[in-house]
C-alpha cells in the first residue's frame, strides 16, 4: 500500500520545465547506450538468440543478443550496431528496450513468444518544439521464422482497455493510480513522485495482444515529455514496462520495471456494442497523436491587461454549456438576508427579482447591483452566483444556501494567480443563511466530502457536446471528451474541490490551471442527474460568468477514495 | 407528334416511375427513357440518352465533389457528405425539347456538421480530436438545372429542399 507521499515544490502542470536542445539531449542521452537500468533481475531469455522482426509499413529489425545486456541490432538489413539494452518478461511476452548508437530515438519491443507476433514502438526525441518530449510510432508485425510463411495476425490498437482503472506499485517503489477513460488518452495519478493530489493527463496508446495482456504508453506532453510504456496483465495485475525521458531535474530517466498493483474498477464505454475498435492516428504522418496543448493557444494576459478589463458578460444568452440547464428559480426574489460565513465575511443580499440583487458587506452602507442567475438544484437548495464589482480581484461569489438547514457555502472566485494573471483562482467559505424567519445552525456545517471520488458522470450539454467527468481525487477532476462514435477521446484536468450538500447533492467546482483559467462550479445532483453550475474565467473579450447546465449519466466508480486518507 | 407520342406529365410518370417536383413539370420537360415515351427517332433517341447519362454523371461528378468539401450555394460549408438516398428510383432528368437544358431531382441524404459555436475547453479539445460540431443527417432533394455549352453538359443550378 502507498507510501508515505513526497510532496513537490510544484505539481507537475506548474513545472517550468526546461526546453532542452538537441545537443543536451545527445549528451544526456550518452547514459542510454549502456540500456535501461533495472531494480528487478533483467530476464536474460533472449541471450545468445538471434531475432528478425518484420512491421508493417515499418522497419525490419535484426538482432543478435550477446547475452542479457548487450544486443546488436541492424535496421532494414543495414549494419550492424551494438548497444546495451534490458528485457523483462511476463508470462509469454518479453518486452526489451534500448536506443539506437549515436541516435537520440531507440525501440521498445514487445514479442509475444506463443505466437510469433510483435509490437514495435520506435521512440524519439527532438521531434517537436520541445526537444524533450518523446515521441513515437508504433508498428505491427512479426518474429521471422525462418521458412515460415508470415502469420496473418497481429497485435491491434484497440478500445478493450478504455474504462479500467488500476493501481500500480513498480519495483522502483513508485505508486500510481492510473485510468484508461479514453482510447488514445489516459489519466494518472503519481502517489508517490508527486504526493497524489493530483491526476494528469497524457496521449496514450493501447494495444490488444490477447483478452489479458496489452500494451499501454503514455507520454507525459506538455509536462517533462517522459513516456511510460508497459505490458499488462490485466487479469492477474502485473506489468512489465520501461520509462524515458528526462525529470523535473532534467536527469535521464531509463529504466525498465516490474509491477504489480490492484484492479480498481471499470467504468462504462459509450461506444455501439460489438465495437471494439482503437483509435486510429489522426494521419500517416510518422509519430503523429492527438495531444491537447492548452498553453499554446495565446490565452494568458499580462497583469495589466487584467488590470484594464471593464467589459463583463454575466448571463449572456444561449451557451453551448447550457442547452440543458434548469430553467430560472424564482425563489430568492423579494428576499433579503444575510450570509454568514466562518472566515468573517459576511454578505447581505436584497434580492429585488430573479435577476437582480443588491448585496453589501456587512458594515457597508451603500448597495451594490448585480446581475444574478438561480437554480433550485433540490427542495429548498438554491445555487445563485454574481459579480462582486468593485472588489479587487474581479472577484465573484458561488453560492449553494440550503434554506431547510440554515447553511451556505460559497466559491469565492477571483482572477489572477502568482502564476497567470487571468487564471482563476478559489477559496472555499462555509457559513449560514440568516434570515429574519429562521435562526440557523451555530455548529453544522456543509463539508468536503471524497463521496464523489473515484466516480464518472457524462455531461451532456447541449446536441454534439457531451463530456464525462473523472473525480480522479479529492483535490483534482478530469474531463474526458466523446468522440462521434461515443469512444472517450481528448482528455485533461486540473485541481478540483468537492463539498457534501445532502445526500447525493454535491457541490464540485474545478480550475482549468495551466489549460484556460476558467474555474467551473455545478451542484451535482445524483437524484435527477443533473446539474447547475456557473463558468467564470477571464480572457480577452472581458470577464465572463456563465451558466452550465447539462444531463447526466453515471458510468461508474472506481474503487480510490481509499488511496488518499491520512493514515497513522 | 400525334396525340398517343406527345410527351405528357402522364407518360412521363409511368415511364420513368419518377415523381417530379412541380418546377420541373412546369417546364413541359420530358425524360429520355424509351422512343416510345419521347417520339424521337431512334439517333435522337440515343443522343438524349447518352444526355441523361452525361448529365447523371455530372451530378454524380458533384456529389463527389461536395464529399471531398467542396461547396456552393445550396450546399453550404457545413455539408461534408451527401448520401444516396435509395437506389435512384425516385430520382429523374428530363431534357427540355431542343435538348439544350435539362432539369434533375435528386434525393439524397445531406449529411452536415455544424460547428458549435462557443469558446470553452470542451469545445477547443473536441476540435483538437477533429470534432466540435453537430452532426445532422437530413433527407434532401437536391433540384438542379443543367445547361449544354459547346456540346459539353455543366450545372447552372444548385438548390436543395428537405425530402
Amino acid at each position: 500500500m502507498q507510501q508515505n507521499p513526497a510532496y513537490p515544490q510544484e505539481q507537475m502542470h506548474r513545472i517550468a520545465y526546461t526546453q532542452l536542445t538537441v545537443g543536451e539531449i545527445d549528451e544526456k542521452l550518452a547514459a542510454a547506450a549502456d540500456g535501461p537500468s533495472s531494480v528487478s533481475v533483467l530476464s536474460d531469455v533472449l541471450a545468445g538468440r538471434t531475432l528478425r522482426i518484420v512491421t508493417d509499413n515499418g522497419p525490419t529489425l535484426g538482432y543478435r543478443f550477446d547475452d542479457g545486456r548487450r544486443l546488436e541490432l541492424s535496421e532494414n538489413d543495414g549494419p550492424a550496431a551494438g548497444v546495451g539494452y534490458g528485457a523483462l518478461t511476463l508470462d509469454h511476452v518479453t518486452l526489451f528496450s534500448h536506443m539506437v548508437p549515436g541516435a537520440q530515438r531507440g525501440y521498445n519491443v514487445i514479442v509475444d513468444e506463443d505466437t510469433g507476433l510483435a509490437t514495435v514502438f520506435e521512440v524519439w526525441f527532438s521531434g517537436f518544439v520541445d526537444n524533450r518530449e518523446v515521441q513515437r510510432e508504433v508498428y505491427f508485425g512479426y518474429v521471422e521464422s525462418g521458412g515460415e510463411p508470415p502469420p496473418e495476425a497481429r497485435h491491434s490498437r484497440t478500445n478493450r482497455v478504455e474504462g479500467k482503472g488500476f493501481y500500480w506499485r513498480q519495483d522502483t517503489g513508485v505508486e500510481t493510480l492510473e485510468f484508461y477513460p479514453s482510447t488514445f488518452y489516459s489519466n494518472f495519478v503519481e502517489l508517490t513522485r508527486f504526493g497524489g493530489e493530483l491526476g494528469f493527463c497524457g496521449p496514450s496508446d493501447y494495444v490488444k495482444i490477447n483478452d489479458d495482456l496489452y500494451v499501454y504508453s503514455r507520454t507525459e506532453c506538455e509536462f517533462s515529455g517522459t513516456m511510460t510504456l508497459y505490458v499488462m496483465d490485466v487479469n492477474r495485475v502485473e506489468q512489465v514496462g520501461v520509462r524515458l525521458g528526462f525529470d523535473a531535474a532534467d536527469a535521464l530517466e531509463y529504466y525498465v520495471f516490474r509491477g504489480s498493483g490492484e484492479w480498481l474498477g471499470q467504468i462504462a464505454q459509450f461506444e455501439a456494442f460489438g465495437d471494439v475498435a482503437g483509435a486510429a492516428p489522426p494521419s500517416d504522418e510518422k509519430g503523429a497523436r492527438r495531444v491537447y496543448r492548452p498553453m499554446r493557444n495565446d490565452w494568458t494576459m499580462t497583469e495589466a491587461e487584467v488590470r484594464a478589463v471593464t467589459d463583463a458578460s454575466v448571463f449572456p444568452g444561449p451557451s453551448a454549456m447550457a442547452g440543458n440547464k434548469s430553467p430560472v428559480s424564482g425563489f430568492l426574489a423579494d428576499r433579503a438576508l444575510t450570509l454568514r460565513f466562518d472566515n468573517g465575511k459576511a454578505v447581505e443580499y436584497r434580492f429585488d427579482d430573479i435577476q437582480t440583487l443588491r448585496w453589501r458587506w456587512e458594515g457597508e452602507s451603500a448597495w451594490r447591483e448585480q446581475r444574478y442567475e438561480s437554480w433550485e438544484s433540490a427542495p429548498g437548495v438554491i445555487m445563485f452566483g454574481h459579480l462582486l464589482a468593485g472588489e479587487p480581484d474581479h472577484d465573484c461569489l458561488k453560492v449553494v444556501a440550503d434554506f431547510d438547514h440554515g447553511l451556505a457555502t460559497a466559491i469565492h472566485g477571483t482572477i489572477g494567480t502568482p502564476y497567470i494573471a487571468n487564471e482563476a483562482a478559489a477559496e472555499t467559505w462555509f457559513g449560514v443563511v440568516e434570515t429574519d424567519a429562521s435562526t440557523p445552525p451555530r455548529y453544522r456545517r456543509h463539508a468536503f466530502t471524497d463521496e464523489l471520488v473515484g466516480r464518472a458522470l457524462t455531461w451532456n450539454y447541449s446536441p454534439g457536446l457531451t463530456s464525462m467527468h473523472l473525480y480522479t481525487t479529492p483535490h483534482s477532476l478530469s474531463w474526458i471528451i466523446f468522440g462521434q462514435d461515443g469512444a472517450g477521446g481528448m482528455e485533461w484536468s486540473g485541481p478540483a474541490s468537492y463539498v457534501k450538500i445532502r445526500d447525493d447533492l454535491y457541490l464540485a467546482y474545478w480550475l482549468e490551471e495551466a489549460c484556460n483559467g476558467t474555474l467551473g462550479t455545478i451542484l451535482v445532483n445524483m437524484r435527477t442527474m443533473h446539474d447547475c453550475g456557473i463558468g467564470y474565467s477571464c480572457g480577452r473579450n472581458g470577464l465572463r460568468l456563465s451558466a452550465i447546465g447539462a444531463h447526466a449519466r453515471h458510468a461508474g466508480r472506481f474503487d480510490v477514495a481509499r488511496f488518499y486518507r491520512d493514515r497513522a | 407528334m400525334d396525340a398517343n407520342n406527345r410527351p405528357t406529365r402522364r407518360r412521363f410518370l409511368s415511364t420513368a416511375g419518377a415523381a417530379l417536383s412541380a418546377p420541373l413539370a412546369a417546364a413541359g420537360a420530358y425524360a429520355a427513357t424509351g422512343p416510345e415515351a419521347v417520339g424521337v427517332s431512334p439517333d435522337e433517341h440515343r443522343t438524349r440518352l447518352e444526355d441523361v447519362n452525361a448529365i447523371r454523371a455530372l451530378y454524380r461528378d458533384y456529389a463527389r465533389r461536395v464529399n471531398h468539401g467542396a461547396s456552393d450555394g445550396a450546399i453550404d460549408a457545413n455539408v461534408h457528405r451527401l448520401s444516396a438516398g435509395g437506389f435512384g428510383e425516385d430520382d429523374a432528368i428530363a431534357l427540355s425539347p431542343d435538348g439544350q437544358t435539362a432539369a434533375g431531382v435528386f434525393h439524397c441524404v445531406v449529411h452536415s456538421r455544424t460547428p458549435i459555436e462557443t469558446d470553452c475547453t470542451l469545445v477547443d479539445m473536441a476540435r483538437a480530436q477533429g470534432e466540435g460540431y453537430v452532426e445532422r443527417s437530413q433527407p434532401s432533394v437536391i433540384e438542379a438545372e443543367f445547361i449544354k455549352e459547346d456540346g459539353a453538359w455543366k450545372i447552372r443550378s444548385v438548390t436543395r429542399r428537405p425530402a
